[in-house]
């Protein structure tokens, strides 16, 4: 319990705290926004090289190369989802509909591994007790499942109650009640369906 | 954002109740070690330190392996001297296997520590001194670094 | 190594770190959770080494001790000093305004419009829908803030009670 060894591993740690909070805010979303299983993992890399650099087994220089390293190549693994020419595809996967207008969509429920009893806990979980009320369920980058439902199964809103509020309702959405092509998020391309 | 002035002044005194729960917890295993001379418990026992200095050469980890010396053995052996002694054992071993370290000897102040490695190639003994400096067990500055490997004992 | 030690060591460590958490508290002490959790992978590696000895268990104090307490006063200071506290955690981006997503915050998230469309699903919200969002930020881990315009926001009884209002004045 060398004194000074203390003070080098408090420095240390000092050190690595300044980088990490570095990393993490110039990491934008990934960190604080979705955070898919590949994010989950580079969390524990960095983990692992920083502790090697608390403890003194590295040297700080040797450390924050590894921490630098793998934050840029995160970093540039963001910008090329972002960019998202199949490249998202094949680092995170896509979207997939395990529920459809009621009906389980066995195809999907496959590629993510569920069965009935999962898809069905979930949309208890959602506050879902009539399949029918379901538009659409998918699974999503994160791994969690959202769920879409039907027009008449959605809350009243204040634009259906009252008058006034119709009024700026139709300012708004420029009066289509449809939403155009463009709007949709829940189109087959969009979801990445290739069937 | 905005939780109001109630979050500020949890954290604000959570501050000072975690700078005592460290310095608690340091009281304590420092006064462990130096109070009840613990020698294994909060602190490395020698076996550990033995093989982790070890290790540390096998593996080429210099400035790991010297921060395992006292502070004298730091300061009067120098880098160059610890790498060759790492290169050497390299050479010799290989990739490393096992280490194995058991005390073989007990002088005053001083344990003799009889560490096997085992590498793909062959395998090495080193006696290592160690001491106890600052509650923990360190390596002494042995006469020579470099002859620690001792003669080469086959596969 | 003596069993003994392992298990006394674990056990000092476990009540060590437990109270270092209860002190820190749960979303009190940053905002920033993304922070919270890389620490979290951080100092459960730290322990390993000291529950098995490696390292002298002091290591271990230190190490997770100036974490903590950096993590709190970056805390106090972030909730202290608004500039600071854009400067280290970041201000949450709005990503979508009034139906449209805004191309200066994805670019700077790396969001593309698929992730802000499967966010908002997240939150029951479909494409359709993104005509009756005022604004959408992002928070924590995947969670979107949502502010609806004031007339795709859930009816309250007031509204009910003025169609009631009106229904009882309309001669039928």
């Amino acid at each position: 319990m060398d004194p000074r060894d203390l003070a080098l591993t408090a420095a240390r740690a000092v050190a690595v705290y300044a980088v990490m909070l570095a990393v993490i805010r110039f990491s934008g979303k990934r960190t604080i926004g979705m955070f898919s299983a590949f994010d989950f993992l580079v969390a524990l890399m960095l983990g692992e090289v920083v502790d090697e650099i608390i403890y003194g087994s590295v040297s700080m220089t040797q450390g924050f190369i590894g921490i630098a390293v793998i934050g840029l190549l995160h970093y540039g693994n963001s910008w090329l989802t972002y960019w998202d020419h199949g490249f998202g595809h094949l680092l995170e996967g896509s979207p997939t509909v395990v529920l459809e207008k009621g009906q389980l969509h066995y195809p999907g429920m496959r590629a993510e591994r569920m069965n009935e009893k999962d898809v069905l806990s979930e949309l208890r979980l959602h506050g879902v007790d009539d399949l029918r009320e379901v538009k659409v369920a998918v699974i999503e980058y994160n791994g969690q499942l959202s769920v879409i439902r039907q027009d008449w199964a959605e809350p009243v809103q204040k634009a259906d109650v009252g008058l006034a509020m119709e009024e700026q309702k139709r300012i708004d959405t420029g009066g289509d009640e449809e939403p155009m092509p463009e709007h949709r998020t829940d189109s087959p391309d969009r979801l990445g369906r290739t069937e | 954002m905005g939780e109001g002035a109630h979050a500020v002044e949890a954290l604000v005194k959570a501050l000072p109740i975690a700078t005592g729960v460290v310095l608690l917890a340091l009281g304590l295993v420092a006064g462990s070690v130096f109070g009840l001379n613990d020698e294994a418990l909060f602190v490395s026992p020698p076996e550990i330190v033995a093989q982790e200095f070890v290790r540390a050469l096998a593996h080429g980890h210099i400035g790991s392996a010297r921060s395992m010396l006292t502070r004298d053995g730091q300061r009067d052996t120098s880098n160059e001297e610890i790498r060759r002694t790492s290169d050497d054992l390299r050479s010799r071993l290989g990739r490393l296997d096992d280490v194995d370290a058991s005390v073989v000897e007990r002088r005053l102040d001083t344990l003799f520590l009889r560490t096997r490695v085992q590498g793909e190639r062959d395998t090495a003994e080193l006696t290592l001194p160690v001491i106890r400096e600052f509650g923990e067990w360190s390596i002494t500055r042995a006469s020579d670094m470099a002859g620690l490997a001792g003669p080469p004992t086959g596969a | 190594m003596s069993l003994f030690g392992i298990a006394l060591r674990a056990f000092v460590a476990y009540v060590f770190l437990l109270a270092l958490i209860r002190i820190s508290g749960k979303r009190i002490v940053s905002e920033a959770t993304g922070m919270q959790f890389v620490l979290a992978i951080i100092v459960g590696d730290l322990v390993d080494d000291a529950i098995f000895a490696s390292i002298p268990f002091a290591q271990l104090i230190v190490a997770a001790g100036t974490l903590t307490l950096l993590q709190l006063t970056v805390a106090i200071v972030a909730m202290l000093d608004v500039r600071a506290w854009k400067i280290l955690e970041g201000a949450p981006p709005i990503l979508l305004e009034n139906g449209i997503p805004r191309r200066g915050a994805m670019r700077h998230q790396r969001i593309n419009r698929k992730e802000i469309a499967s966010l908002l699903r997240l939150a029951g919200i479909s494409a359709a829908r993104w005509a009756e969002i005022k604004r959408a930020r992002i928070e924590e881990e995947g969670i979107v803030a949502v502010m609806f315009h004031e007339w795709a926001k859930p009816a309250q009884r007031n509204d009910a009670e003025w169609v009631k209002a009106r229904m009882r004045s309309r001669p039928s």
